[in-house]
């Protein structure tokens, strides 16, 4: 860990919104969170990685969901009453896309110092990681919005 | 007249010159297409490449990357096949010169050019200004081209000079004194004409339409200017027109004006006072129009959308409360009040569909103006008759209705009319031809129509063409509907010989890809000698399809009812397995590939499939292709519903829609389901012969 010190990112205080997934908790900036919500039946859609769920109806509106615990190559849970989807907006060229993720469930708003590194390390998935920070004893990981719902997250792909 | 040489900053000068030089160009190409000669070819290709490397220096690099691609098209395809995509090219590219270049050449045409200040100007006004002045500008030009085959008649005479005539005192409200002086110009012209002492046709009403033009290009001048420096430029032509306009004045308004465009200046300011309007002028003029309108209320089309997507919400909404609503052990009184809900909500969906409706009149008025342009251009006598441009249609279909509609016109009048009218004459036509451009409503669809009585397709140099392009074999003897399939082949249309014998074709696969997107059909008739008729039939919104719903598995799908031809449950004997994994359905005689839909959609949800499914015979892309799936659920409405389709999806999804439960379901892209199924084919007879 002695990388973590070296390089580090300054970053203003910030609020993000904490989640976990398995034992882990997450944080995604407060800015690209629009709601969250229970999860609702979602419509599978042929074709596409593992990790994209499917789609769902939000008021109306037709969204795509990412299972994160698919993404970051964790092991599948059955939902339960405290899964939900945290609803994101991200801003892109043209217009904003809105896409959400499932997550076990939503822990706290958090306010993140400069604490925060960027990930170094090779065991997190790295590309979906926008740092890391300390908040007391535990460490939370900041995920990048942009990148868990744009590209489909693979490079790989359909070839 | 070389404005160009003399100009110091090199951009300024490249739009300027290369302005000059492409505008004469589409007429050229269209000679050179039908007539295709080495020198022409060699010219062109010269032309684009000096504008690649002027425009690489000058800091355009669109546009030289474009005039690279033209010089491709021409090496690739030569002049008859590439010429419709190289008047698409200069066209883009002017359009790309344009704006700035009229303030730059106005800055170095004659070193003084009227800058209106537009920031001191009130905005409500303003906007007021900006959002009429486009209605009464088209409303002038429509009543202008309407007089030049009719030349004496005084209503529509005196509806354009209405028009004009709001627009001034429009603009001396909003305090835009070049507008005011160029509409009080055109308002001048037109009562000369109206007092008989000149006959608006020919170079008159040029003039006229010429007034309205540089109107609207001070109405986009001024949008432009609020956009960026809060300035308005006048282009230095809009006093030098003003004059020509109003070249004997009587008045003190108008003297000013005559002088020329160095006291345009004057001229603006002197209208611009707030003094009565007593040019003896307007004493002719009729009291203020009182022209019949509909009430109408502006909306920003965001608002629009916003509305009619909360009513689709709450259509569904309501339709998820009836649902779980269990009738029988309502109060009575509860029940009624829910059908009445029912009832509202329906027909809120049904107005805000009607909301998004507009009529094509615009799109038609802009046709108009473009077949006199184009009969000008090409010394045909052409009239266009239009009609039904009351017909509405939604919104997001009219503005994709124009480059089709702009295709076929452009046939119609380089084309399919004869060149000599003596040649009309002798067919026992009359000299001047007619292209009709008509709309109206058929069911649930637009009906649009472009019949011009010119030549009408050659039909034997169409199959000769076929025959030796490899589409026919030789000897054929194609049904109509093959030969309109041939004309809309990609490539097949653009034929060098096609266009200069039977004078069709440049372009009609575009046509049919726009129309196809647009999720229309076409079809065509034509007489030799007497004429043809394109006719196209499209949605009436783009938001809303009629669909099927289909069940596969747990999980529920919507096919456009637009696609299917017929559906059938197939005897296990009418289906044929000529080779490992393929299968076919023996259909009305032919052989049809078929596609098992739990197969294709990874449908794996531990459902059996049943022993009798239901196959739907659907047609896209040219194609047809029997798609089984497990069950026929119904037919319905649906509004699509657009996502971001995540990467890897799979290219048969066109979107989704919500169903009455909430839940989402996917619409499938017939044509994106044929082209699978087709590299599917070509990939195992691929792998067969490669064994």
């Amino acid at each position: 860990m002695s990388t973590l010190a070296q390089d580090t990112a300054a970053v203003a205080t910030r609020r993000c919104l904490g989640f976990r997934l398995g034992g882990e908790t997450f944080g995604l900036d407060i800015a690209v969170v629009q709601e969250i919500c229970g999860l609702p039946p979602v419509t599978r859609i042929p074709g596409t990685s593992a990790h994209i769920r499917g789609v769902v109806n939000l008021r109306g509106r037709v969204v795509p969901v990412v299972d994160l615990r698919v993404l970051f190559g964790m092991e599948s849970v059955p939902d339960t009453s405290r899964t939900c989807l945290v609803v994101c907006r991200i801003e892109g060229r043209a217009e904003a896309a809105v896409a959400a993720a499932v997550v076990d469930e939503v822990s706290e708003v958090m306010r993140i110092g400069d604490t925060t590194a960027p990930p170094t390390s090779a065991e997190l998935s790295g590309s979906y990681v926008a740092g890391l920070a300390q908040l007391g004893e535990r460490v939370v990981v900041l995920l990048d919005a942009a990148r868990i719902f744009g590209a489909g997250g693979g490079t790989g792909g359909t070839a | 007249m070389t404005v160009s040489l003399d100009i110091d900053t090199p951009v300024a000068g490249f739009r300027a010159r290369w302005r000059q030089v492409l505008e004469p160009l589409d007429g050229m190409v269209l000679t050179a297409a039908a007539n295709p000669a080495a020198d022409d070819l060699d010219d062109l290709l010269r032309l684009f490449r000096d504008l690649g490397c002027e425009a690489d220096t000058a800091g355009e690099r669109d546009v030289a990357a474009r005039a690279r691609a033209a010089q491709n098209v021409l090496l690739d395809d030569g002049l008859g096949a590439g010429a419709d995509r190289i008047l698409e090219t200069t066209d883009w590219i002017l359009r790309r010169l344009a704006p700035e270049e009229t303030a730059e050449a106005a800055d170095v045409g004659c070193g003084q050019q009227d800058i209106v200040d537009l920031r001191p100007l009130d905005p409500e006004t303003l906007r007021d200004f900006l959002d009429e002045a486009g209605e009464h500008l088209d409303e002038a030009e429509a009543r202008l081209l309407a007089l030049e085959y009719a030349p004496d008649a005084p209503a529509s005479l005196n509806a354009a000079f209405r028009s004009f005539h709001t627009l001034k005192g429009m603009a001396g409200f909003a305090g835009l004194a070049p507008v005011q002086a160029l509409a009080h110009a055109a308002e001048h012209h037109l009562e000369r004409a109206r007092r008989g002492e000149i006959a608006l046709v020919g170079d008159e009403l040029d003039l006229a339409l010429a007034a309205t033009d540089a109107l609207k290009r001070l109405v986009v001048g001024v949008v432009e200017g609020l956009r960026h420096d809060g300035r308005l430029r006048v282009p230095t032509d809009v006093p030098a027109l003003a004059a020509r306009l109003a070249p004997a004045p009587k008045t003190g308004g108008l003297v000013v004006l005559a002088r020329g465009k160095e006291h345009a200046r004057d001229a603006a300011s002197a209208a611009m006072q707030p003094a009565p309007d007593d040019a003896p002028t307007w004493a002719a003029a009729p009291p203020a129009p009182a022209v019949a309108r509909r009430e109408a209320v502006r909306v920003s089309a965001d608002r629009l959308d916003l509305l009619v997507d909360t009513i689709g919400e709450l259509v569904i909404t309501e339709a998820m409360v009836r649902r779980h609503c269990d009738l029988r052990r309502m109060p009575v009184e509860q029940q009624r009040n829910l059908e009445r809900l029912a009832k509202l909500s329906r027909e809120l969906q049904r107005i805000g569909l009607e909301v998004r409706m507009v009529p094509v009149r615009p799109v038609f008025q802009k046709m108009a103006r473009l077949v006199r342009d184009l009969a000008r251009k090409s010394g045909r006598d052409v009239e266009l008759r239009t009609d039904g441009e009351d017909t509405e249609l939604d919104r997001s279909v009219v503005d994709l209705l124009t480059d089709p509609l702009i295709h076929l016109l452009r046939n119609a009048v380089d084309h399919g009319i004869e060149a000599d009218p003596a040649t009309r004459v002798a067919a026992g036509k009359p000299a001047r031809a007619t292209i009709g451009l008509r709309a109206y409503h058929d069911g649930g669809s637009i009906v649009l129509e472009v019949e011009d009585d010119g030549r009408g397709l050659d039909r034997a140099a169409i199959v000769d063409k076929a025959i030796r392009r490899g589409l026919l074999p030789p000897g054929a003897h194609p049904a109509d509907h093959e030969i309109q399939r041939l004309i809309f082949q990609p490539g097949f249309s653009t034929s060098t010989r096609v266009t200069e014998v039977s004078g069709r074709g440049v372009g009609l696969d575009v046509v049919r890809r726009n129309i196809e997107e647009l999720r229309g059909g076409m079809e065509i008739a034509s007489e030799p000698g007497r004429g043809c008729r394109f006719r196209f039939r499209l949605p009436l919104t783009l938001a809303v399809i009629d669909g099927l719903s289909l069940g596969v598995g747990a999980e529920t799908y919507i096919v456009p009812t637009l696609a299917v031809r017929r559906i059938v449950r197939p005897e296990p004997s009418e289906i044929v397995r000529p080779g490992e994994g393929d299968e076919l359905l023996r259909h009305e005689g032919a052989l049809i590939p078929l596609l098992r839909l739990r197969d294709c959609l990874g449908v794996a949800d531990g459902t059996a499939a049943p022993a009798r499914p239901v196959a739907l015979v659907v047609e896209g892309d040219g194609c047809r292709l029997a798609l089984v799936a497990d069950d026929l659920l119904g037919q319905q409405q649906v509004v699509i519903k657009g996502f971001d389709n995540p990467a890897g999806a799979a290219s048969a999804i066109a979107g989704g829609t919500i169903l009455p439960d909430g839940k989402v379901a996917l619409i499938l892209d017939v044509a994106g389901l044929v082209r699978s199924a087709r590299a599917r084919c070509e990939r195992a007879r691929a792998a067969g012969t490669g064994d």
